[in-house]
């Protein structure tokens, strides 16, 4: 009998399941929202008088005079040779190697659910994984390419294993992005003032003397914007920015592209904020921000070194264009008719298409922004690179022995289960009013088996407890609870919820989607004709899964590059892509929970778990999710609990096809729960 | 509207390797698994052959200062033999493209990690 069945299963192992069979790597992604009614903006919200019929005129081009010292690093001989052997590595490799990653990649992108990230399929770390599937894939989030001696990192398609480093251009000294760069933070700590909490730091201490700097740069250079045009805009700065930009000049060879960012940061990863950068770092990764991925390399967040981008006002006489970056600005209204963006110091900016990424924020809480200043101190609202920092140093020098994370939300859960992993000693605290951890996106059953492995592991979690009040108590923070209980910290970090960046779209009397927030496009990621709108600002037309709002990393990349596809074609007046691809994301808050997400991932639709048997010496317990459609049954979601391979395509095509499949055992057989037998007879 | 309901169930290993009954299941499962959804990927080369520079795995290098240089060269090295390019073909645009890369610096490089 049993021979019989694992007979069989070899068979099946041959011809029937291609797809249940091969664990190939995962991907990861994004995230709920269901559909909702437009609405349209309130007059009273828009200043128009600020668009005025601003004649833009090109910046007047200024020949490149090359630099002695952009020569003189590599006159010499050596480095002749030098290159030579790359380019002759580069001849061979740059495209062959992909040619068979490229299939894989897409598979292995992951995130998590407010902007994460992800490429490849984030594989189980070490410890842990060894019952798991044991591809060796990358780490979950960082883009940038691995097997690359030398220097040009793919970054975007890093998590693939070959992809083109190879190209890399040779030894080349490159000096310290952040030598060149003058990173004004101009936030200061009780900040609020500052008109949108966008900007990225509440929480760096180190800046205090910078606002004047950077006001001084902006003035400087602000002679130079004026006037500007561009024919590719881009509002923000972060995910779904960079990868437009990726994509028009991947599209349109000479595109010129001017990213406007509010954060001082380059573009960066999010994810391994909470992630990798706990898991993986070391004690210089709150400097440089980077971590060793499970390949043995090295990654850092950020997307591109600052040599990527060409200096703004270089762009208007790059002969054959580039990408520039202007951080630490605000764009404050879009004037549609004149095609003119308004910064915040009043320089205009004429453009062609213009894509609003301004993404999203953390939430505030109303409770700690009106406590003292002291106690204002002790709290990260936990979203940028600068709160990384903050909290891990204070970790690491253990001025922090306790920390408190507030929300349920999987951005608190990691934080929670990271900081925990990485700091043993160190006492966790996490409170929400909800009952489980991540209770908006898992059934009960399976919330409920999270939060109680993240407290096996040692975090205290409060959860149904209502934070009454909050105050500074010696050295440290007091939270009153609602049952007036008290709550002793250290620090606090809130991730609690988002708010939409959409004050520019409303101030340009753009629409507005009132449930899911953020601005509303079409299918195309359009908003009005050269208008567009990608990653977790945008509230887009899904033909499939209804109108969307997503604040994952995959969907920041997958929409971003749409976006930027669409302006280009949009152009040339052919046709432009709707959205298509199903974006997912990946989590981990728990030892031995590695979760895959993709479709609508909300725990208000029923669904239907199918589990594995319990493996016996294992603490891995497999499972497949499914998530019906609230009218019709049909599966609209898929979540993947320990389960790996190719099944988020299949789940991406389950959700496409929409059908309605009564047994859904059957269905799961599609979802590797099982490892293959061993066809060795 | 009836309370909404979070089913369990199991599947033992010999019922996970049986056989499928419904046709459309098993049309997946007959299927490969990188044909069963299309790839968000368009690959490194184009139907007619050539490079196709949309590809994301040449993304950052087309976006680059250099991106120009990086199509000459690439497209160059395509379109020659093994035997032209031993000969020097492309020589030209490779180090158009060395050189914008240098200038630059465009690029991360092994060397921001020693530092």
């Amino acid at each position: 009998m049993l021979l019989r069945a694992i007979g069989r299963s070899a068979k099946n192992l041959v011809s029937v399941r291609n797809i249940a069979l091969s664990r190939a790597s995962l991907g990861g992604g994004g995230h709920h929202h269901e559909p909702t009614p437009v609405y349209t903006p309130k007059p009273g919200s828009l200043d128009w008088y600020l668009c005025g019929n601003n004649k833009k005129s090109a910046h007047e081009p200024e020949p490149y005079i090359p630099k002695g010292d952009d020569y003189g690093s590599f006159v010499g001989a050596a480095v002749f040779v030098g290159l030579t052997i790359a380019a002759v590595l580069f001849k061979t490799d740059a495209f062959k190697k992909d040619t068979h990653v490229h299939h894989h990649v897409q598979k292995h992108e992951t995130s998590h659910e407010s902007s994460s990230h992800a490429e490849p399929a984030h594989e189980p770390e070490p410890e842990e994984v060894e019952a798991v599937a044991p591809e060796p894939v990358a780490s979950t989030s960082s883009p940038s390419s691995e097997p690359t001696p030398v220097a040009a990192q793919t970054s975007e398609e890093s998590a693939q294993p070959s992809t083109s480093s190879q190209s890399e251009p040779a030894p080349v000294q490159q000096e310290t992005p952040e030598v060149s760069t003058p990173t004004p933070e101009p936030v200061s700590q009780s900040s609020e003032s500052s008109a949108s909490s966008s900007s990225p730091s509440s929480s760096s201490p180190s800046t205090e003397s910078t606002p004047q700097k950077s006001e001084e740069a902006s003035n400087e250079s602000d002679e130079k914007k004026k006037g500007l045009y561009c024919e590719y805009v881009i509002i923000g700065s972060g995910t779904a920015a960079y990868y437009a930009s990726l994509a028009i000049r991947a599209k349109q060879a000479e595109a010129k592209v001017l990213m406007i960012g509010e954060e001082n940061e380059l573009p960066y990863n999010r994810p391994p904020l909470s992630k990798e950068l706990w898991w993986y770092g070391d004690e210089n990764s709150s400097k440089k921000l980077d971590y060793t991925a499970l390949s043995g390399k090295k990654r850092d967040i950020f997307y591109e070194v600052e040599g990527f981008f060409v200096k703004p006002e270089d762009l208007p006489s790059a002969t054959h264009g580039g990408v520039s970056l202007i951080r630490g600005s605000k764009v404050v209204k879009i004037c549609e008719e004149d095609k003119t963006v308004i910064l915040e110091d009043g320089t205009t900016i004429g453009f062609g298409k213009v894509l609003i990424a301004t993404g999203t924020r953390p939430k505030k809480m109303d409770l700690f922004e009106k406590s003292s200043n002291e106690v204002q101190n002790k709290i990260t609202y936990y979203h940028y690179p600068a709160d990384f920092k903050k909290v891990e140093n204070s970790l690491a020098d253990s001025t922090v022995k306790t920390i408190t994370i507030i929300g349920n939300s999987l951005i608190a859960s990691e934080l929670a289960y990271s900081i925990k992993r990485k700091y043993e000693n160190v006492n966790v605290h996490q409170i929400f009013e909800e009952k489980y951890n991540a209770s908006d996106i898992l059934p009960e059953h399976l919330a409920k088996k999270s939060t109680e492995a993240i407290q096996k592991m040692g975090v205290n979690v409060h959860s149904e407890e209502k934070i009454g009040g909050v105050r500074k108590c010696c050295k440290n923070v007091v939270l009153t609870m609602k049952d007036g209980s008290e709550h002793r910290t250290d620090l606090i970090v809130i991730a609690d919820g988002e708010d939409v960046n959409s004050e520019l779209a409303e101030a340009s009397g753009l629409k507005i989607n009132s449930v899911n927030g953020g601005v509303t496009t079409d299918k195309y990621l359009k908003v009005s004709p050269n208008i567009y709108a990608a990653g977790s600002v945008a509230s887009f037309d899904d033909s499939v899964l209804g109108t969307r709002r997503l604040s994952s990393w995959e969907n920041a990349q997958i929409s971003g590059r749409l976006a930027g596809e669409n302006m280009v074609l949009n152009k040339n007046e052919k046709d432009e892509k709707a959205f298509w691809y199903q974006p997912s994301f990946f989590t981990k808050f728990a030892p031995h929970l590695h979760l895959n997400a993709i479709g609508q991932i909300d725990s208000k639709l029923e669904t239907v778990a199918v589990y594995a048997e319990p493996e016996k010496d294992s603490q891995i317990e497999r499972a497949v999710v499914f998530y019906k459609s609230k009218n019709g049954g049909h599966i609209v979601g898929v979540l993947l609990v320990n389960v790996f391979g190719p099944s988020l395509d299949v789940a991406r095509r389950i959700i496409d096809d929409r059908k309605n499949i009564e047994d859904l055992k059957e269905l799961a057989k599609l979802f590797p729960l099982y490892e293959a037998p061993k066809a060795d007879e | 509207m009836s309370r909404k309901t979070d089913q369990v169930v199991q599947i033992s290993e010999t019922a996970f390797w049986s056989d499928i009954k419904d046709e459309y299941i098993q049309k997946l499962a007959n299927t490969d698994p990188n044909d069963v959804y299309p790839p968000i990927n368009p690959g490194p080369t184009n139907p007619d052959g050539s490079v196709n520079f949309e590809c994301h795995c040449v993304g950052h290098l087309v976006a680059s200062p250099c991106g120009y240089e990086f199509r000459e060269a690439i497209s160059c090295q395509k379109e020659s033999t093994e035997e032209q390019m031993e000969n020097g073909a492309c020589g030209q645009q490779l180090m158009a493209f060395m050189e914008c890369a240098m200038r630059t610096q465009c690029f991360k490089t092994n060397d921001d990690e020693k530092k």
